[in-house]
């Protein structure tokens, strides 16, 4: 008998994957998920927030990981505070924790092998053309074979995503992703992210926004628990229109001010008299949105 | 633009200064944890349940009120390890302060706990005058309450060096802090069965001694009174053969074995110790230890 | 048997560190031989093997990889049991080399598995980021206590492990399986 979860990974998932409604957890008297809502169907969902957010920590519910201490949460149609179902849930998903630690002494081949092992795929061949075949999505062909302590941090970072996508999962769940790519790699990793969303969902936190605003279809921002504000990235970067404005001066009345490369100030906040909007990035509206939640 | 300038230190007091502030931040967290205090409190509650019992085998509360130290010298251990196992994840690799001087502080933050073994080793010579004294012999006429010299209390002291330098070594060499619980364990817990060691051959090579030293005096047929007077003689109580054995205390013996478990520690320290001064230690390791060995076998009759 | 689990008996093998626990048993045969030649009943040194050997066994549960294993469909709980297993035979492989090289009169493997299991179930129901630690400690801290504390009720319950132990390996094993989805 080789693997039981064929099936269900066959089936394309269509619909609603991800249906979470007043979700909350605490950690003693710390909410760090507080009545979150959601609803998530195919796609990559990016979620952003401040440092405490709660966004790994919503992940780590998404992931099966946590239960919530109250809400309803319903992952590929299945209610995973059920031990079955969560079990079913966990054979078509894929997560990467924040900073994933990984057995120094394997090889990238076996470590991903190991992990496809757990995820109840028996029939070693079959496995073990898959282990090669997310090696190769993610770039380690050449490395496979090689001891994982001896790779460096951002390939180790890659061991970690591959693992993730063995078995071909449905819900891929990664908390910063994209953490020690360099800038090829993170390419690499969108390609590899889009092919994957055609099949499910992919949730990723991230502090990056030019890589939400390159990736995702749908953006979540977080603030002290909760989602404050969700759309997608264009409809984000449109929160800040007509708000952002460039000038030579320091100006005490926007709600945010930075220095720019060329060396002028970029202000978000209510446009002065006289002065021109400027065209607003995602950055620009994240930065207003998590500011007038405030 | 303008700038912070710190306050100049002078060339001579800054390295002095910098090891200070690393052993203050060190010694607070060595206190902090708790198992060096569980273990010192077991140690003291073992302390007071050892007194004399009428038919005891002579020298039973004599022996057993050393072994007594082995959870505090467990704890010392286990407390030390956890700032040395910190170290082996480099921090801040690229500051002025070099790894030798990082590895002294930690050392140093160490002494408290040593001073608490000397507070401990004041409170079993307190104890034992208290008590008036640890059953060592039943011969009329001879010595049968006595205290431990200060030799022999010397080596509760020089094994809390033992027990720093041991968990030195296994915090700085073993990957999983988790690991150290049963190494650290069974290493102080066995060497604290003292009687594995009670052998002559053995004895010089044990690392919680404790005296008397039995020497075989005479067999069964051997007539005691033609033995020398100042022998403390007992009959043989762990061989089937019986025969009469001699108690046998030694100062000079307990000053050679603290020589001995000082090699231990230099060893041990050496395999914490940063590459640059690691040989220094080893030879001083090696000269001491068989120093103390030698020591030993020379002095037991 | 669960086919997973079976297949990834070998390389959760490989994942394990042998070397403490080999250096262990090397230091507490050292000891019973030492014992033997003494010519003295070794029950201590036995009861020291038994909670080294337990406290090993249940550190080995430390899994480095956890965070990237916690969403498998394998749960802890199997991976836990199967890490027990591999770690569990050869220990026990060591304490029948132990029991044979000794005049102690113990009850055969009964302490060292009451004791592995006080540690297991202590791993299993102690908060997440300590359970190892602790459950890895359970085994030396039930050994010190019973070795210093005064005879009496506490002291004789420290040690039914030693007295009673298949009725508290039964206890234990109920709270790791009661503790099994946690």
């Amino acid at each position: 008998m080789s693997t039981t979860r064929t099936d269900a990974a066959t089936q394309a998932p269509t619909g609603t994957l991800i249906s979470a409604a007043g979700i909350t957890k605490a950690f003693g008297s710390q909410r760090a998920v507080d009545h979150v809502g959601l609803t998530l169907g195919r796609g990559i969902v990016g979620v952003l927030g401040p440092n405490g957010a709660g966004k790994t920590t919503l992940l780590r519910i998404l992931a099966t990981v946590l239960a919530p201490d109250r809400g309803t949460l319903s992952l590929l149609g299945l209610d995973p505070a059920h031990p079955g179902a969560r079990t079913e849930v966990r054979r078509r998903l894929g997560y990467l924790p924040q900073s994933p630690r990984l057995y120094g002494g394997f090889t990238p081949l076996e470590m991903v092998d190991y992990v496809a092992i757990l995820k109840e795929q028996t029939d070693a061949a079959r496995r073990r053309h898959e282990a090669v075949a997310v090696l190769e999505a993610v770039g380690l062909t050449d490395v496979m074979h090689k001891r994982i302590r001896a790779l460096s941090g951002g390939m180790q970072q890659r061991v970690a995503l591959a693992s993730a996508l063995i078995g071909a999962p449905e819900l891929l769940v990664l908390d910063e992703p994209a953490t020690g790519l360099d800038p090829e790699q993170r390419i690499a990793l969108r390609s590899v992210l889009a092919e994957t969303s055609h099949r499910g969902c992919v949730v990723l936190s991230t502090h990056n926004t030019a890589e939400v605003a390159a990736l995702c279809q749908q953006v979540l921002v977080m603030d002290r628990g909760r989602i404050c504000w969700s759309g997608t990235p264009t409809e984000l970067a449109g929160e800040a229109e007509g708000r952002v404005w460039e000038s030579d001066v320091e100006e005490p009345t926007a709600l945010r001010s930075w220095l720019t490369g060329p060396g002028t100030r970029r202000h978000v906040g209510t446009l002065p008299d006289g002065a021109s909007p400027a065209v607003p990035t995602v950055d620009d509206g994240y930065l207003l949105v998590t500011r007038l939640t405030r | 633009m303008s700038t912070t300038t710190a306050r100049p230190v002078s060339a001579g007091s800054a390295p002095a200064t910098v090891t200070r502030a690393l052993v203050v931040t060190e010694a607070r967290r060595m206190l902090r944890n708790p198992v060096p205090w569980a273990c010192l409190a077991l140690s003291v509650w073992a302390l007071w349940t050892v007194r004399p019992e009428p038919g005891e085998w002579p020298g039973s509360s004599y022996e057993s009120i050393v072994p007594a130290v082995t959870p505090l010298l467990f704890g010392i251990s286990v407390a030390v390890a956890v700032p040395f196992h910190r170290a082996r994840h480099d921090v801040a690799p690229a500051a002025p302060v070099p790894e030798v001087r990082r590895t002294l502080a930690r050392l140093l933050a160490a002494l408290p706990l040593v001073a608490m073994t000397v507070a401990y080793a004041v409170l079993v010579a307190w104890r034992e005058r208290d008590l008036g004294g640890l059953w060592l012999g039943m011969e009329p006429g001879r010595t049968t309450e006595a205290f431990h010299t200060t030799a022999e209390l010397s080596q509760l002291v020089v094994l809390a060096l033992v027990a720093v330098a041991l968990g030195a070594a296994l915090g700085r060499r073993t990957s999983r802090l988790v690991a150290l619980v049963p190494a650290l364990f069974v290493l102080w817990f066995v060497v604290s069965v003292y009687w594995l060691f009670g052998m002559p051959s053995v004895t010089p090579f044990s690392v919680i001694q404790v005296q008397p030293v039995h020497l075989p005096a005479g067999t069964p047929a051997t007539d005691p009174l033609s033995l020398p007077s100042d022998w403390l003689l007992v009959g043989s109580p762990h061989t089937t053969g019986g025969g009469w054995e001699r108690q046998w205390v030694s100062a000079a013996l307990a000053w050679w074995h603290d020589v001995w478990l000082l090699g231990i520690a230099a060893l041990l320290l050496a395999v914490a110790w940063p590459r640059p001064g690691r040989r220094v230690l080893l030879a001083a390791g090696v000269v001491l230890a068989v120093a103390g060995v030698v020591g030993q076998q020379v002095v037991i009759p | 048997m669960n086919t997973a689990l079976v297949q990834a008996a070998l390389p959760t093998a490989r994942a394990i560190r042998w070397a403490p626990a080999v250096c262990l048993a090397g230091v507490l045969v050292a000891a019973t031989v030492l014992a033997r030649s003494a010519g003295r009943p070794a029950d201590v040194v036995l009861a020291i093997a038994a909670a080294g050997l337990a406290a090993t066994v249940v550190s080995g549960l430390h899994d480095p990889a956890a965070g990237l294993l916690s969403a498998v469909p394998v749960s802890l709980m199997q991976r836990r049991g199967l890490r027990l297993a591999l770690l569990g035979l050869p220990v026990l492989a060591v304490w029948f080399l132990l029991d044979s090289l000794t005049t102690a009169r113990l009850s055969g493997p009964g302490p060292l598995l009451a004791v592995m299991a006080c540690g297991v179930a202590v791993a299993v129901w102690a908060p997440q980021r300590r359970a190892v630690v602790l459950g890895a400690s359970t085994p030396v801290v039930l050994f010190a206590l019973h070795q210093f504390l005064p005879g009496g009720t506490v002291s004789d319950v420290l040690g039914w492990w030693l007295t009673e132990p298949w009725w508290v390996l039964a206890a234990a094993t109920l709270l790791c399986i009661a503790g099994r989805r946690r």
